[in-house]
């Protein structure tokens, strides 16, 4: 079963690898710093009077919205929430269902054994539901729509972080630890968890892929980001009503742009997935 | 010869033969009983199977239904005379005993919340003269009974006691005297009528009406794009453009139906989610003060938003009601957009440097509410006022306007023939026990304009009712108790081979489909 | 075994059990449904009786006591909105939720496979290259973005297809009749767009490392030609891990479909979830959450019977 989580084409290019983790890399930068540069910032400058522009009008690249706000400054802060949404999530994920998995692995017995079954329950709902059904009870807002994000992915972590401790215990580093007196909170932090760290990096990459997919879904549906903060998945919603007639930049853009940012991190996920494969075997 | 007979009989088109009429609609209903709960969708599609004693025309203005007449007797008591020769969809005769038998099943209460008792809460008994004429008497003066008996569907006393809004789901159950008889009904799937041979009234054209709920609106129109329907309520903001170039489609649309307003926090010395530049709280409440609320009236270009947020289907207002409702005041005309008014008063009103303020509001709920709050809020930036939009999910929204827990909102309200409901609704004291200002979240209160409300409920001459109202209305739109913004256009669209009468109260119904003939 | 299937069995109730206080908790949190329900001409008073008449008065744990007592009685809640029992309503929209799921699922598996397999064999050409790129594109590109342009394209535009709902069904199923394939198509289409991708990148990574173990080079060796190891072995040890995947991904992608089923307003489970949600019908949201949790119990537990009678490697080790 922990197989499944790592679904990846054997043959990784590394050329394609190693661009798209260049790429990432350009993207973040580029969508942090550029807004300070840019001539409209789309969060503080809304003009009325000169709505919907074209790409390339007026100064405005990727042209206005419909409320006269600048596109390409709009998609930067839209990288900027996928990032920052999708980064600390996938990091609190990773952080809390790596601990419980290892801890939970390491413990064994009845511990591991719920566990194990939450853990099964969870990863068989889709998150995308899990995601949806916790922001109806915790509200619309960034820190439930983090929280929800974390709570759907946190078993991912757990499942791998769990077999790869497994493993571990065996090993007779960890019995001799225990037979010194060592405290189990410190096996577990000074010998499991860095050695179940290079895996859960594989899975970091492809968690944060979805959760990238995630939000920008969420926010589709109206459910993820509040409706005035930019997101891509927002973008897309809201421009796709005029997408066919007059402005179909205002949805092009941000959705061509969700695409290949997903793609590219899906790929950093390949890359990395082969060479701890190759390291392993 | 067998092979080709057979695949000729693929061909023949057996729609061609039978009349059906393939309708969009917005929303589900939530169930075939028509006394289940009151709501748009329920009661629209209700108007096609059952019917009540008096009707409402596509402008609310009252027809006689399955009465023939209603006349005042006394303060206290009305008399309506019954139509004779109706006959319900099992046969059964229309008379008195059904008018009884329907309000004690509403006075036992049926459906979640029983809220078809608020349309007979001011009855108190309904007397049977003869089969075909009952004397109905009122608790109270009240002048606007026979609107509430305008919501109530009329059922056959055939069908007993101890009856589920569930048995509704079945044919034999859901029995009126409407032009349509029930089919049936698949939750989230379709609503299927048929035609009422024996209907009283003027024969239908549509052998079987098919109602199918599509929520996304974009979805709904495609669907009506792709011929999956012969007309659909509720085009979206975005497409109303296209009616324009195509001959293939026709755009149909009401009077104003939906007033939208702005709402202010008016009870509160300092008010919860103002602030000022700096971000520290101010000693009072800005909204307080008239010159602040004129300014931000005139610093709103409602043209501009009705034509690029409603594409064009808007109506600016300057009072609560449309021309033609009692209480109307033709001199009352909105507020065109003047900046250089708004920053003066705000500088009268000691509000130079400006405010922050949380504007909310909900989203979807009106047309393009999310997005007319942003162009509202972009357009207060010029006189200084930094207003923060908060998109709120209705529930929530609703729950925090029932306690007025907002500072700057946005609000709507349904747009009648009478202006007494929104007046006692919206503007008076807001008083729980007494039901009166249930909706008044901003917490408006003015005396005089609550005597005058108080004693309209009470004045049953028409005329004088009309003078009060007038006086009503002007108080509130001078005293700027809300700012009113514009009223909504709601529309439908079908193939143009159809026509459509649009309803005030924007009931989609089938009656008012018909053939195009040129 | 049997002790096994008890434990088991008794830890699956114990959670679900949990998981409904939780979810009481929650939804009695969430908002006022009256606030939602009421028209918006009603009366101050009935509010509050409106609050009687739905239990909504009593306190979180009398409330939350009636519905674990109706619960024993096979009663999982009547709905706000419909005002039916919500078991009825789940059970009505399963099979076109199930349709769906099971058409895209299995068309997406024999794809996926198919292009998966012979991207393994061919790994330099060209075709390996464009599969591979595919199944990247799948997986990353936002579905109801997708959903949207299809329907516009080939419903709006082209009148090929139907944009909306379901077709005529046959026995309950809309498959046994030419105008309910005609529905299905594009809300098939669009939830293939991903499975696809999955199952090609989940069938290379397998086939991979199939075809590297040692018996398929001694297979090799006796000279048995290619295609016939494909076919053979390696197609065989896919089983196991793409069945597993199968039944995962059938039990995620029943929910999942939301957003293509509020697309094209499709009468499915999903879309009943989201309604439920936004109308603030508790009852349904918590006989929801219920019924997904028993269903995933039911199927994990049965994956894992059929997994331990195939795989007999996992029929020694003791569970732990």
């Amino acid at each position: 079963m922990g197989m499944i989580s790592k679904f990846v084409s054997a043959e990784s290019s590394s050329f394609w690898g190693k661009a798209s983790l260049i790429g990432l890399f350009v993207v973040l930068a580029a969508s942090f710093v550029l807004p300070f540069f840019l001539p409209y910032d789309y969060k503080h400058f809304s003009d009325l009077e000169h709505l919907f522009l074209k790409p390339f009008s007026q100064g405005h690249i990727l042209g206005t919205n419909e409320f006269g706000r600048d596109m390409f400054s709009g998609l930067l802060y839209g990288l900027q929430t996928s990032f920052i949404i999708a980064g600390i999530s996938t990091f609190f994920a990773f952080a809390f269902g790596t601990f419980l998995g290892v801890y939970a692995a390491y413990k064994g017995g009845m511990v591991e054994k719920i566990l194990g079954r939450v853990t099964e329950l969870q990863l068989s709902i889709p998150s995308f539901l899990i995601a949806l059904l916790l922001i109806a009870f915790l509200g619309h807002g960034f820190l439930p729509l983090i929280a929800a994000l974390v709570l759907g992915q946190w078993a991912y972590f757990a499942q791998t972080a769990r077999s790869i401790a497994k493993a571990e215990i065996r090993q007779e580093y960890v019995l001799s630890a225990r037979l010194l007196g060592l405290s189990s909170f410190y096996i577990v932090c000074k010998h499991l968890l860095p050695n179940a760290l290079p895996p859960q990096i594989v899975v970091f990459s492809y968690q944060l892929a979805r959760a990238i997919a995630l939000e920008s879904a969420l926010s589709f549906l109206g459910v993820g980001v509040p409706l005035t903060e930019p997101s891509l998945g927002l973008f897309i919603a809201q421009g796709y009503a005029y997408f066919l007639n007059k402005a179909y930049w205002v949805s092009l853009f941000p959705g061509i742009m969700l695409i290949l940012l997903v793609m590219m991190v899906t790929k950093i996920g390949d890359y990395l997935n082969t060479i701890y494969d190759r390291k392993s075997s | 010869m067998k092979k080709l007979l057979f695949l000729l009989s693929f061909c023949i088109n057996t729609q061609a033969v039978a009349e059906d009429l393939r309708i969009g609609l917005r929303a589900d209903i939530t169930s075939v009983d028509p006394h289940f709960h009151v709501s748009g969708p329920n009661s629209a599609m209700a108007s096609h199977m059952f019917e009540s004693l008096v009707k409402q025309d596509n402008n609310q203005k009252l027809l006689p239904g399955l009465a023939l007449s209603w006349e005042k007797q006394s303060d206290l008591i009305w008399e309506f005379k019954l139509r004779e020769n109706v006959k319900f969809h099992n046969n059964q005769v229309f008379e008195a005993k059904d008018v009884v038998y329907t309000i004690n099943r509403i006075q036992k209460g049926i459906g979640p919340l029983e809220s078809y008792k608020t349309y007979i809460r001011f009855i108190d008994k309904v007397e049977i003269v003869n089969p075909h004429k009952i004397k109905i008497s009122s608790i109270k003066p009240y002048p606007l009974l026979a609107w509430d008996i305008a919501m109530i569907g009329i059922l056959p006393h055939s069908l007993g006691e101890n009856l589920d809004s569930h048995d509704f789901n079945q044919a034999k159950t859901a029995v009126g005297t409407g032009p349509y008889r029930f089919v049936s009904w698949r939750p989230g799937q379709d609503i299927i009528i048929e035609k009422n041979n024996d209907y009283w009234g003027n024969k239908e054209p549509w052998d079987k009406v098919i109602f199918k709920p599509v929520p996304q609106d974009i979805s709904r129109f495609n669907a009506l794009l792709a011929g999956d329907f012969d007309f659909i309520e509720t085009v979206p903001v975005e497409e109303l453009y296209r009616f324009k170039e195509t001959s293939k489609f026709k755009l149909f649309a009401t009077i104003p139906s939906r007033l939208m307003y702005l709402c202010m926090d008016l009870g509160n010395k300092i008010s919860p989610y103002v602030l000022d530049m700096d971000g520290k709280a101010l000693t009072k409440n800005p909204f307080q003060d008239k010159r602040v609320r004129e300014a931000l009236s005139y610093a709103i270009n409602r043209e501009f938003l009705i034509q690029h947020y409603l594409g064009n289907h808007g109506k600016q207002t300057g009072q609560l009601i449309i021309e033609g409702a009692t209480g109307f005041n033709p001199d009352l005309k909105a507020h065109v957009q003047d900046i250089e008014k708004a920053k003066q008063l705000m500088k009268e009103a000691g509000y130079e440097k400006g405010f922050q303020v949380v504007f909310s509001s909900t989203s979807g709920r009106y047309v393009n509410d999310a997005k007319i709050v942003q162009a509202i809020a972009s357009m207060l930036e010029q006189i200084k006022i930094k207003a923060k939009v908060e998109i709120l999910p209705s529930n929530v929204f609703f729950s925090r306007s029932q306690k007025g827990d907002f500072s700057l909102s946005l609000g709507g309200w349904p747009v009648g023939r009478e202006s007494l409901s929104p007046l006692q609704a919206l503007f008076h004291r807001f008083d729980m026990k007494e039901g009166h200002g249930v909706f008044n979240r901003g917490r408006y209160a003015n005396q005089e304009l609550d005597v005058m409300i108080e004693k309209a409920l009470e004045t049953m001459d028409d005329v004088k009712r009309e003078e009060l109202l007038k006086k009503a209305n002007r108080v509130v739109v001078e005293d700027l108790a809300i700012i009113p913004l514009y009223f909504s256009i709601a529309n439908w669209a079908g193939k143009e081979s159809l026509t459509f009468e649009p309803r005030m109260d924007e009931y989609t119904i089938a009656m008012n489909v018909k053939k195009f003939k040129n | 075994m049997i002790l096994y299937f008890t434990q088991r069995v008794i830890l699956t109730l114990v959670m679900l059990l949990i998981l409904t206080f939780v979810v009481f908790l929650g939804v009695y949190y969430i908002g006022d449904p009256i606030a939602l329900l009421m028209p918006e001409q009603g009366q101050g008073a009935s509010i509050d009786a409106a609050r009687k008449l739905l239990g909504l008065d009593g306190s979180f744990l009398t409330q939350y006591a009636t519905f674990i007592k109706g619960l024993f009685s096979g009663s999982l809640g009547k709905s706000f909105v419909f005002g039916t029992s919500c078991f009825d309503i789940i059970l009505e929209r399963l099979p076109a939720s199930l349709e769906l799921t099971l058409l895209a699922l299995l068309f997406s598996c024999i794809i996926g496979v198919k292009l998966g397999l012979y991207a393994a064999r061919f790994p330099e050409g060209k075709g390996a290259k464009w599969i591979e790129f595919y199944a990247l594109l799948g997986m990353s590109f936002p579905v109801y973005w997708l959903g949207l342009m299809l329907v516009t394209l080939f419903a709006a535009q082209l009148h090929w297809l139907p944009s909306i709902g379901r077709g005529e069904t046959f026995w309950g199923l809309s498959f046994l009749t030419i105008d309910g394939i005609r529905h299905l198509v594009l809300p098939v289409l669009v939830l293939m767009m991903f499975k696809v991708a999955l199952f090609i990148r989940l069938t290379r990574h397998f086939a991979g490392n199939v075809a590297q173990k040692s018996f398929v080079y001694f297979t090799r060796a006796r000279g048995i030609s290619e295609s016939i190891i494909y076919k053979k072995h390696i197609v065989k040890h896919l089983m196991l891990p793409i069945s597993t995947v199968f039944s995962l991904e059938f039990g995620s992608l029943l929910l999942s479909a939301v957003i293509t089923e509020s697309v094209f307003a499709w009468p499915g489970l999903g879309k009943l979830l989201i309604d439920a949600l936004l109308q603030l019908d508790r009852p349904m949201v918590i006989a929801f959450v219920i019924f997904v949790g028993l269903f995933y119990a039911i199927m994990n537990l049965v994956l894992d019977i059929i997994h331990r009678f195939i795989d007999p490697r996992l029929r020694e080790k003791r569970w732990a």
